[in-house]
C-alpha cells in the first residue's frame, strides 16, 4: 500500500493517550484514516505515514530507522527524542542523534513556537542531520500543538503527506476577481 | 537621555495641502521632491553634527508630510551620510507588511549600518489600515504575529516553515542575519494593554507616541511593573518619547508662532472623513459596523481627527523641562523629536537644530 494521497493507507501516530485526537479528527475531515500505534499491530501498513507526537516521537524515528520499508513519510511534532543542554546532546539521546543521517524518507519536524520543553537547538539537530528534513514552526502554540492549534497543525500534516518536501510549493489560488 | 532626530522627509510645500488624508499626488512637483529629500537628508547630518543620538524614520503612506512610504529605503541613504548615529526605524508597520520581508529589511539595514540599527514595531494610525487594504479588525492580530515571525527569522538558524493564523510561509531563510545578536535593539511602539503585555514579556522596548505626560505614565508604569514581573528591568535605552516640537529663542516667540497656526487653521496633523475614520476605528474594536447609521451621521462630509497638539513648544529652558518630565515620571530615555511642522522651512529647521543642539541637547545629555 502507499500513502500517496487521503483514502490510501492509515496513518500511524505515536503519541501521549489521547493526546492525538484533534490531530486524528482534522486528518479524518481532510481524507485521512488515522490510528494509534497500538491499534496498528494487527494491520500494520506498510509503508505509511508515521507521526510521532512529544514523547512518542522516539519510537516513531526508531521505527524509520529500523524497519525504513514500512515508512514512506515522517512526521515529528514536539519531538523529545533529542534532547539539546547546554550545547550538547544528552547521553540519552547521543545514540538516537548518532544514526538521524539514516532516516530514508521525507521528514517533517514541527515545534510549537512557544515550546519550552525542547531546547531550540535541537531544529538544527534534525535539519542538518536528517538528509530531506524540513522544519515547521506552528504560531502561538507550546508544546502542546495539536491541542491549542489543531486547524493549523492538521492543515501543515496534512500538506506534508500530501505533498511531502513540495509542501512548500503555493498552490492555492489568490485570484480575486477570475 | 539621548535625543532622536525624525527624519521626516516632509515635502517643502506641506503647509498648502489639503487637510484631509490622502494628499492627491497631483500635489507633487518633482522638483520640489528632489529638493525636498535632499533638505531632508542635510537635516540629518546636521542633527547628527549637533550631537543627536540616532536618527529615526517612520512608514507613513500617501501625504508629504511625512514621506517617506518605504522608510527602509530613506535609512539606507541617511546611513550612508550619517556614519555614527544609530539608524532606528520606528518603524516598519507590521501589519500593512510583509513581515519575512520586513526581517529582511531591517537586517540589510544592520549590516549596511553594521550594527547601527534599533528596530520598532508599530502598528501605524487607522488611516494606514486603508493603504495596502487590511482589515482593521485583523491589525492587532497580524502585528502580534508579524513581530514573533521577524524574531524568529532573524534568529533561526536553519530554513524554516511558518504555519501561523495570518501568515503562512513554508521557506523562511532570512539572508543576511543581523549584525547584532540574537537581534538589533527592539522595541514596540504602542498604547494598548495586551501589545505593551507582549513588549514587556518578550523583554522588548517600548515607544510611545505624542501623548500628553499624564497619559504616558500610565503606560509606562504598567510596563515597567510588567517588566518586573518577568524578571528584568528596561534600559533607559528601550524607553523612547517620539513627541513634535516646536523650539524658539524665547518662549513668547514659540507661543506666538504656535498662535498663528491655530488662527490659520494650520494645526499639524492628517484628517479623515468622520465616517471612515468612525468605521476604522469601529473594526479596530471589533464592533459590528451598521453602515446606514455611519452615513446618516456624516452626510455633510466632515472630517475629523486632525490638530493633535504640539508636544514640546516654548525656548530652551521650557522645551529642556518638559522633555525632562518624560525622563523623571516615565523613564523615557531617548526623545524622538517630530521637527517639520507644516509651515516650517528648511532654513527654518536647520536654525532650530541648530538652537536645540546649542542649548538644550547638552542638558539632556547630562540627565
Amino acid at each position: 500500500m502507499a500513502t500517496a494521497g487521503p483514502g490510501a493507507a492509515p496513518v500511524v501516530i505515536y503519541g501521549p493517550a489521547g493526546g492525538y485526537a484533534a490531530l486524528r479528527d482534522g486528518l479524518a475531515e481532510r481524507g485521512w484514516r488515522a490510528l494509534a500505534a497500538e491499534d496498528a499491530g494487527f494491520e500494520w501498513p506498510e509503508p505509511c505515514g508515521l507521526v510521532g507526537i512529544s514523547d512518542g516521537a522516539e519510537a516513531a524515528l526508531r521505527r524509520a530507522l529500523d524497519a525504513p520499508e514500512t515508512v514512506d513519510v515522517l512526521i515529528l511534532i514536539a519531538p523529545t527524542a533529542i534532547r539539546p543542554a547546554n550545547g550538547a546532546i544528552d547521553s540519552g539521546s547521543a545514540a538516537l542523534e548518532s544514526r538521524l543521517h539514516e532516516v530514508q524518507c521525507p521528514t517533517l519536524v514541527v515545534f510549537g513556537q512557544d515550546d519550552a520543553t525542547v531546547a531550540p537547538e535541537a531544529t538544527s539537530i534534525y535539519r542538518e542531520r536528517i538528509p530531506n528534513c524540513s522544519i515547521a514552526f506552528v504560531y502561538d502554540a507550546g508544546h502542546d500543538v495539536a491541542a491549542e492549534r489543531p486547524e493549523a497543525l492538521v492543515n501543515l500534516v496534512a500538506d506534508y503527506l500530501e505533498r511531502r518536501e513540495t509542501f512548500i510549493v503555493q498552490n492555492r489560488s489568490r485570484v480575486i476577481n477570475p | 537621555m539621548k535625543a532622536s532626530y525624525l527624519g521626516s522627509m516632509g515635502y517643502a510645500h506641506r503647509r498648502d495641502f489639503p487637510l484631509t488624508w490622502p494628499t492627491p499626488p497631483s500635489y507633487n512637483d518633482p522638483a520640489v521632491s528632489v529638493q525636498s529629500y535632499q533638505d531632508g537628508m542635510e537635516e540629518c547630518e546636521f542633527a547628527e553634527e549637533m550631537g543627536f543620538e540616532w536618527v529615526s524614520f517612520s512608514e507613513h503612506h500617501y501625504s508629504g508630510r511625512i514621506a517617506t512610504g518605504t522608510p527602509a529605503v530613506m535609512a539606507a541613504a541617511v546611513a550612508e551620510r550619517c556614519k555614527k548615529v544609530k539608524i532606528a526605524m520606528l518603524g516598519p508597520l507590521l501589519p500593512l507588511n510583509n513581515p519575512v520581508r520586513a526581517a529582511e529589511e531591517l537586517t540589510l539595514l544592520d549590516n549596511i549600518t553594521n550594527g547601527r540599527l534599533v528596530m520598532g514595531f508599530l502598528r501605524g494610525t487607522p488611516n494606514e489600515d486603508q493603504v495596502y487594504g487590511v482589515n482593521p479588525a485583523e491589525g492587532r492580530g497580524r502585528m502580534l504575529e508579524g513581530m514573533d515571525l521577524i524574531l524568529k527569522a532573524m534568529t533561526e538558524p536553519q530554513p524554516f516553515a511558518w504555519e501561523g493564523r495570518y501568515y503562512q510561509f513554508r521557506t523562511v531563510a532570512v539572508w543576511p542575519r543581523p549584525v547584532q545578536r540574537p537581534y538589533p535593539a527592539a522595541l514596540v511602539a504602542t498604547r494598548s494593554d495586551d501589545t505593551v503585555q507582549y513588549a514587556a514579556k518578550r523583554g522588548l522596548g517600548l515607544g510611545v507616541s505624542f501623548l500628553p505626560l499624564d497619559q504616558t505614565a500610565q503606560i509606562t508604569d504598567k510596563y515597567r511593573q510588567w517588566c518586573d514581573d518577568a524578571g528584568w528591568t528596561p534600559q533607559p535605552e528601550q524607553m523612547v518619547f517620539r513627541g513634535s516640537i516646536y523650539l524658539a529663542e524665547t518662549d513668547q516667540q514659540a507661543q506666538d508662532w504656535f498662535d498663528r497656526q491655530v488662527n490659520q487653521g494650520r494645526a499639524p496633523g492628517m484628517a479623515l472623513r468622520s465616517s471612515v475614520s468612525q468605521v476604522i476605528q469601529a473594526t479596530r474594536d471589533g464592533q459590528e459596523v451598521d453602515y446606514r447609521n455611519v452615513f446618516a451621521g456624516s452626510a455633510s462630509g466632515d472630517i475629523v481627527g486632525g490638530a493633535p497638539g504640539l508636544t514640546f513648544v516654548g525656548g530652551p529652558d521650557k522645551v529642556f523641562k518638559e522633555i525632562k518630565a518624560y525622563r523623571d515620571r516615565c523613564g523615557m530615555g531617548v526623545v524622538d523629536l517630530f521637527f517639520q511642522q507644516p509651515t516650517l522651512t528648511h532654513g527654518d529647521i536647520m536654525a532650530e537644530l541648530d538652537l536645540f543642539g546649542r542649548e538644550v541637547l547638552p542638558r539632556l545629555k547630562e540627565l
